[in-house]
């Protein structure tokens, strides 16, 4: 059997006041999910919410050892607001600027929404021109033969 | 090797009350926005002289 190690991001967020985690976690720019945790109990924790994943990757060309996409999740990042209980989670590069959360907790148990998917400004930096190349010499060496 | 041809969003926060999201995207573009309302506030174009923006081996 073959595995090959991609290229990965995870954020884990408390939320304050309260006993939740939120995990986000980015696959090598081209998806992403998020899950929202209960932790109230001791030795135990209940997902409460959970986002779909986005596969906002692309795949335009391949070519050995190298994989041309666009549309990318990228490393990610995960904000909360205490004082409006919203949490902001999941770009999507050129469509998705952050998934915008809103929580709210109750006697028995919180609840999480999608509040919206916020836009992507035209005044974002346009990406003609420029690339990135992110060497993946280390997934190569991933390869583990069983 | 990877190549991305497209751009995200690196980083991102609310102010203190909520009201105001800033977003920096890959290329050092950083863009105030209204959370309430998702309209555009203010941008700021940052040069980046190395790293991600340009070529990054």
């Amino acid at each position: 059997m073959t595995t090959l190690k991609v290229l990965t991001w995870t954020h884990v967020n408390a939320i304050s006041d309260s006993r939740i985690l939120v995990s986000v976690y980015h696959c090598c720019d081209i998806a992403a999910n998020l899950a929202v945790f209960d932790v109230s109990r001791k030795g135990q924790a209940k997902k409460i919410y959970s986002f779909e994943e986005v596969s906002g990757g692309k795949v335009i060309a391949e070519f050995p050892f190298i994989i041309i996409y666009f549309l990318v999740t990228g490393h990610g990042d995960v904000t909360y607001n205490s004082r409006k209980s919203i949490l902001g989670a999941i770009p999507v590069g050129g469509k998705i600027a952050y998934h915008l959360y809103n929580f709210s907790a109750g006697k028995t148990e919180n609840a999480v929404q999608l509040l919206r998917k916020s836009k992507w400004h035209s005044q974002y930096s346009t990406a003609e021109g420029n690339y990135k190349m992110i060497p993946i010499a280390d997934s190569f060496n991933a390869f583990e033969s069983r | 090797m990877h190549l991305s041809l497209d751009n995200f969003i690196s980083s991102f926060d609310f102010n203190p009350t909520g009201e105001t999201a800033a977003n920096i995207d890959l290329y050092g573009t950083c863009l105030i926005s209204d959370v309430n309302t998702d309209n555009y506030s203010f941008h700021l174009k940052m040069e980046k002289k190395r790293g991600a923006g340009k070529q990054d081996f």
